[in-house]
């Protein structure tokens, strides 16, 4: 039996895909700990080739290790990349991920929690954000999805939030809250 | 109940600086005992000491409980204080222990826990009269608890009543009589215990005849792992000799403890699931043992459920989760077991680690003949140490493969796993939070996948490890699209 894939597409139900700018994101994102680790190999590598004066020919080795290293973590952010995919119907919130192990995560909309949209300085630069979407379940508390562009982040929160499944009546604004203070509105008075 | 601050009670110092020996200890030596003559270093040395003496009297003068028609509320601290409501509708249990100290004054300490790992009062000492009427207070009566799915339609009668004498049906009491069963159940803990203890003798007299007084420490480390899981084993049979649990219209009530005595209230709507445990020997004698899980993820405890009967009949679960779960269940006819290619997986795993423990016992016998050892001294306990390493992963892999199995149905997953003690989840579907299917690509190439039913307790998580792919695409989307719309918790 063949399986290429965890998890499912139903018809008419494909996987949103992340957008191209995300593959950048994970790229700058790697690129800062898979630099520095390189400098140290090559310098390594270097070191010990110069101090036992191994043939010239055999010094180019630690270059073509390390482009070979390059190529090989461009390949693997670009799979791990395509192998990302998440899903919002009607009654779920689906996402599948990883490549040597997949994974495939599934929420129903009424076990959600609450919804967080948070985004770090690489994620800001390139307009993207991370959604994740909150369970009270111990093992699998949250579903999270990494480096959506942020104005589809945004509509997902708003889409998810529990609120527009149990539609409450919100309480008025309260001008002495902070959180409900308009920006340059003064304060009310009076107790 | 009114919704004034109240107080603890005075012994509060006595009962919270005697669960905090060590640094009232430290404390009484600061301050009484003898120490720096310079006046200044006098002070620091009584600062510290009163520091450390502090915590109890803080406790009792400045904590504060009442109950409001919507929380529970707690509030206490000096410089920084701590103010928690914890709302009655997210309650998930409430426990009840007395110490020595409450033994002493006729008092108790209540434990009120929310879902989740930080979310727990702890109010106490109190009188025991106060220490019942909160406990009665908090029942979920007056909770407004997402009802589970058959209970809107067919309600049970008294679930709006308040705890009834008459209406309260005994799950299980232990007694002295319960003594051997108890021991012959956890038989496997007491027979590990032995088996450890011959280990560490073994190297002990290896020890000594190698090293002469050298090896001193080895003969007095000798008894150390006996007497812990001795008494490991003795303290459990204690506990389950003095148990006692009963089912409430609307709750779970158990109690344990001889000289400190611990009861708990689990409302039956937190319920998330069973656990139903068998080791080899409580398979043998027909027994299983019942723990419910609530959503109270606060502290180690909370990892094993709460134990509601030690000694259960096999299959009578069934019944239990019936009424826990106020619906009638069809349970399962029987469990089917996991893909069979698992069992190769399995064996390739135990043979990795029978190599790995190889290279191990390599290094040190070499380390060891370094050393001086004779051959004999090295050959005879490496070969000993692997044998019997490669003969425990092997049973292991085999046990595990067939104990794992699992069944799923409209109201239930049940999976059960384990070597030798098996642990069954029974998870009510009401319950689920999520699905996780995961797959590797060794799992990939035989057509398999491990699933992960998710709860909001820390113990009810349903894990199936190797199922056929197919069916775990089946199962998450069945257990995903049926989920109801009462939030699970």
């Amino acid at each position: 039996m063949r399986w290429d894939y965890v998890g499912f597409v139903r018809p008419g139900n494909e996987w949103n895909r992340l957008a191209p700018a995300a593959l950048r994101a994970k790229r700058i994102r790697g690129a800062i700990g898979v630099g520095v680790a390189l400098v140290v190999v090559l310098a390594a590598l270097g070191g010990i080739l110069l101090v036992d004066a191994i043939p010239p020919a055999l010094s180019a080795v630690p270059l073509l290790l390390g482009a070979a290293a390059v190529g090989i973590w461009l390949w693997w952010t670009a799979k791990t990349f395509r192998a990302v995919g998440w899903l919002v119907d009607a009654n779920t919130v689906q996402l599948t991920y990883g490549v040597w192990r997949q994974v495939w995560q599934g929420v129903a909309r009424d076990r959600i929690q609450f919804v967080e949209v948070g985004a770090d300085p690489i994620q800001r630069a390139l307009g993207l954000s991370t959604v994740t979407v909150r369970t009270a379940g111990f093992r699998t508390p949250a579903v999270t999805i990494v480096d959506l562009e942020t104005n589809v982040a945004e509509g997902l929160r708003v889409e998810l939030n529990p609120a527009q499944v149990a539609a409450p009546e919100l309480p008025p604004l309260d001008a002495n809250d902070p959180f409900d203070a308009q920006p340059g509105a003064e304060p009310a008075t009076g107790g | 109940m009114d919704s004034e601050w109240r107080r603890l009670h005075p012994a509060t110092i006595l009962s919270v600086a005697l669960r905090r020996i060590p640094q009232t200890i430290v404390g009484l030596v600061f301050v009484f005992g003898g120490g720096f003559q310079d006046g200044a270093w006098e002070l620091v040395q009584l600062a510290f000491g009163v520091v450390a003496l502090a915590p109890p009297a803080i406790v009792y003068f400045t904590g504060r409980y009442r109950l409001t028609d919507e929380q529970v509320e707690w509030r206490s601290g000096l410089l920084s204080t701590r103010r928690y409501g914890l709302p009655r509708e997210r309650i998930q249990s409430v426990e009840s222990s007395i110490d020595l100290v409450g033994r002493a004054f006729g008092l108790e300490t209540l434990t009120i826990s929310s879902a989740g790992g930080d979310g727990e009062i702890e109010i106490g000492l109190i009188d025991r009269r106060t220490a019942h009427e909160l406990r009665a207070e908090l029942s979920p009566t007056t909770i407004a608890a997402p009802p589970p799915g058959g209970r809107t339609e067919q309600p049970q009668p008294g679930i709006e009543a308040p705890v009834r004498p008459g209406s309260r049906r005994t799950i299980a009491t232990l007694s002295r009589a319960d003594l051997p069963r108890v021991i012959g159940v956890r038989a496997t803990e007491l027979v590990a215990a032995l088996v450890l203890g011959l280990a560490v003798a073994a190297g002990a007299v290896i020890a000594w005849s190698q090293f002469g007084r050298e090896a001193l420490w080895a003969i007095i480390g000798f008894p150390v792992p006996v007497l812990v899981w001795g008494v490991t084993a003795l303290a459990s049979a204690i506990v389950t000799i003095s148990f006692k649990s009963a089912l409430y219209p609307d709750r779970i009530r158990t109690s344990k403890g001889i000289v400190g005595k611990v009861t708990t209230d689990v409302p039956l709507a937190r319920v998330q699931g069973l656990q139903i445990k068998q080791t080899l020997m409580a398979r043998r004698m027909g027994i299983e043992e019942i723990s419910a899980d609530n959503a109270d993820a606060s502290g180690l405890g909370a990892l094993a459920g709460v134990l509601v009967h030690p000694l259960a009949p096999v299959g009578s679960w069934q019944q239990l989760a019936t009424e826990v779960f106020g619906v009638e269940l069809t349970v399962p006819a029987e469990l089917q077991p996991i893909a069979p290619p698992s069992r190769r997986r399995r064996w390739i795993r135990a043979a990795a680690a029978s190599v790995l423990v190889a290279g191990m016992v390599f290094v040190l016998g070499a380390a060891g003949l370094d050393a001086g050892l004779t051959q004999t001294a090295v050959v005879v306990p490496a070969l000993a140490i692997w044998f019997s390493a490669t003969a425990c992963f092997g049973a292991i892999a085999e046990l595990s493969f067939r104990n794992s199995a699992w069944a799923v149905n409209e109201q239930l997953a049940i999976f059960r796993r384990g070597p030798l003690t098996t642990t069954k989840t029974v998870l009510y579907r009401e319950r689920v939070q999520a699905v996780e299917v995961t797959s590797t690509w060794f799992q990939r190439r035989l057509g398999l996948a491990s699933i992960v039913i998710d709860s909001a307790s820390p113990s009810t998580v349903a894990r199936g490890v190797d199922l056929w792919a197919t069916d775990t695409d089946q199962l998450a989307l069945d257990v995903l699209f049926t989920a109801s719309d009462s939030g699970g918790v």
